[in-house]
């Protein structure tokens, strides 16, 4: 059985305003395990990020923890499991101590992401020596195996520019060395081949898929890019409106889904544009999380709603050993199969 | 080398500045109505008959054409002798420099301590932003702001010098003591204060805004990720503000410069403020020229140190000046 590394308990987040509450997260069940890439996919504002950016704590103030955890599983030298870290409640300090040394996180536009003033070298060397306690000398050594490790030549050179002096897919892999100089276990990445082209987006997917193997590392990897998930993520988890709705192997996910909303995201892929024809989109407009109603949100965009997705959340039905889907579709009564349920995929304050 | 034409063309550029500023200066005050002769004879000048005056206008060479009197006085400066006062009578070579010593003396001080308290207030407020403190430093800042500098110096006048008699109220020194820097420093000490609190808050709350800005950009949610304390953030979001901040000091110095002789003024300090304001009573144009003169070169001067220095701090505006070259 597969190690956890880190595990989403019921996790529900709001951002809390003046006048009002947003909902980001409603009940999150999801375990990402070790040496594993998770994807993460969905539309904007379906929460994504913010579970992402929760892991680490870096959700803007107004972000309040309504319920669940996420537990970390650290890996130990002799490759033991050592006791779960609550993240959600672990002190600022022991999270910041966390923070780079076991997991670390990349974001989407690389230019921003990196010091503007400061050398990309020196930058990944202050990040060795504090990380690792390293010596100038040692760092620099070190920072230099890094970036030739992530195939960028002429290290030497390189590490003496400043982000603008450098192409995008350069920014992003001394932006990956930088997430590397501790050491890490899972890797929390954001978005990070929107910004890039075909060429560089595959070099730093592939570099994902060696460092996986490598050093059994655990990516949760948040994209728009269906293609980029499915040519590197173990699984792939679809996120709908704050709530995971569906969740599989990436060639589940691609040729079998199950819930409306995912099948309507892989409707919408210019792959199956067809010219003279307008392109295929997601029908309706993503709901507003202010007090969301009961139900499968995603009822109001889909033609073929049941009458109870509009009245109860419907529960994650198994389809497979790694497969399992949140909709009514799925129930016996519906499609004539009697699947069981996930009841480690279903949030404690299920209505 | 290319550096090097590059420094030269910006130099030259300011040298420019100034030409044009100096005969904009002096057009000006050729302008507006007075009469030198007013400065020269002082009220005497009145019961002079009109043969008379034409005379003493030919002899100082008040007759001829504007760019005649401006070229004068131009190759005058050009070797280094910045004329006569009208007024006073005496070269400006010996009149100003003391003068100049006072001013840059206050100057530097307020300079001194403005800058450092902008950054601690900056600093404060963004650590703390939305917070009580952070609030409490901008109602104050701001009502600081709006309060006029002579209003401020008079009422702490009144309250530190004439009730309660703790500073001098005017001048730089006491009588026979001009060596001694502790009782200069002892003079400054209202002046400093009121220039600080009329100038402070106007800068703290554009580098508060631009570090509040810096600090959600997204190299922060980075360093936050890696694991910096609040207090490296803060100074990974002041290291990308280095330039920002030299090009607002270049920009703050002129301004305070000018604030400088208000409070000249108000506090009878004997700098070059008290003589500009005498000088343009009098009409006493070659002692303004020199005056607006040192205020450009100081204004133009900090702008080039400002420009040269940032680009040694971020490689980026290195590039911007050799993309414009």
């Amino acid at each position: 059985m597969a190690t956890p590394r880190l595990r989403f308990c019921n996790l529900c987040l709001d951002f809390v305003h003046e006048h009002y509450t947003i909902a980001a997260l409603r009940g999150i069940n999801l375990t990402l395990h070790a040496g594993e890439i998770l994807a993460l996919v969905g539309e904007s504002g379906c929460g994504k990020s913010v579970l992402l950016k929760s892991v680490l704590g870096l959700n803007a103030s107004r972000a309040k923890l309504k319920a669940g955890a996420i537990y970390f599983y650290p890996a130990t030298f002799d490759g033991k499991l050592s006791p779960a870290l609550d993240l959600t409640h672990l002190p600022e300090g022991k999270l910041r101590k966390l923070r780079g040394q076991l997991i670390a996180a990349m974001f989407q536009d690389s230019e921003q992401a990196l010091h503007p003033t400061i050398t990309v070298g020196q930058q990944i060397v202050r990040q060795l020596k504090r990380l690792q306690g390293l010596s100038e000398l040692q760092a620099q050594k070190r920072m230099l195996e890094l970036l030739t490790t992530l195939h960028l030549p002429q290290a030497t050179a390189l590490a003496k520019r400043v982000p603008a002096q450098l192409s995008g897919g350069q920014r992003q892999r001394c932006a990956l060395a930088l997430a590397l100089a501790g050491q890490v276990q899972v890797l929390l990445a954001d978005e990070i081949t929107s910004a890039l082209d075909l060429t560089a987006r595959r070099t730093l997917l592939r570099l994902l898929l060696q460092l996986k193997q490598a050093q059994d590392l655990s990516v949760l990897f948040v994209t728009h890019d269906l293609a980029a998930a499915a040519a590197v993520a173990d699984r792939i988890g679809v996120m709908y409106a704050g709530r995971l709705v569906e969740i599989g192997s990436a060639t589940e996910i691609c040729f079998d889904p199950r819930h409306p909303y995912t099948k309507a995201l892989l409707a919408a892929q210019p792959a199956s544009f067809e010219p003279g024809k307008p392109l295929p989109t997601v029908p309706g407009q993503a709901p507003r999380l202010l007090n969301p109603p009961p139900g499968d949100l995603f009822a109001r965009r889909d033609a073929q709603a049941l009458g109870v997705d509009y009245v109860r959340t419907p529960p994650f039905f198994a389809l497979s050993a790694t497969h399992a889907a949140a909709t009514w579709q799925l129930h016996p009564k519906v499609c004539g199969i009697n699947y069981p349920l996930c009841p480690e995929m279903m949030g404690e304050n299920l209505d | 080398m290319r550096a090097l034409w590059r420094l030269v063309i910006i130099i030259g550029q300011s040298f420019l500045s100034l030409l044009v500023l100096s005969c904009l200066v002096f057009v000006l005050l050729k302008a507006v109505p007075g009469d030198e002769l007013q400065a020269w004879y002082g009220a005497a000048a009145d019961n002079l008959t009109l043969h008379e005056q034409e005379a003493l206008r030919e002899q100082l060479g008040l007759n001829a054409p504007w760019y005649q009197q401006y070229g004068h006085w131009l190759w005058q400066v050009i070797h280094l002798d910045l004329g006569l006062s009208l007024a006073y009578k005496q070269p400006l070579n010996t009149l100003l420099p003391p003068l100049i010593y006072n001013t840059v003396l206050l100057g530097g001080i307020s300079c001194l301590t403005i800058f450092t308290l902008v950054l601690l207030l900056a600093l404060l407020c963004a650590r703390f932003e939305g917070q009580f403190i952070d609030k409490a430093l901008c109602s104050l800042g701001t009502l600081f702001f709006f309060t006029p500098a002579f209003w401020l110096a008079v009422l702490l006048i009144l309250l530190l010098s004439v009730n309660l008699g703790y500073l001098p109220s005017s001048g730089a020194y006491d009588p026979g003591m001009q060596q001694s820097i502790g009782n200069r420093l002892y003079h400054l000490i209202l002046p400093v204060t009121v220039l600080t609190l009329s100038h402070m808050w106007y800068y703290a709350a554009l580098l508060r805004g631009r570090l509040l800005n810096e600090l959600r950009a997204d190299y922060i949610l980075q360093a936050k990720a890696s694991g910096l304390s609040s207090c490296g953030i803060l100074m990974q979001a002041l290291r990308a503000l280095i330039p920002y901040s030299l090009h607002l000091m270049a920009i703050a110095l002129p301004h305070i410069l000018g604030g400088t002789y208000v409070i000249e003024a108000v506090f009878n300090y004997p700098g070059l403020g008290r003589l500009l304001v005498a000088s343009a009573r009098n009409h006493d144009y070659t002692v303004l020229l020199a005056t607006v003169l040192f205020t450009g070169t100081l204004a133009i001067g900090a702008g080039l140190m400002a420009k040269l220095v940032s680009s040694s701090f971020d490689p980026r505006w290195e590039k911007k000046m050799e993309e414009r070259w």
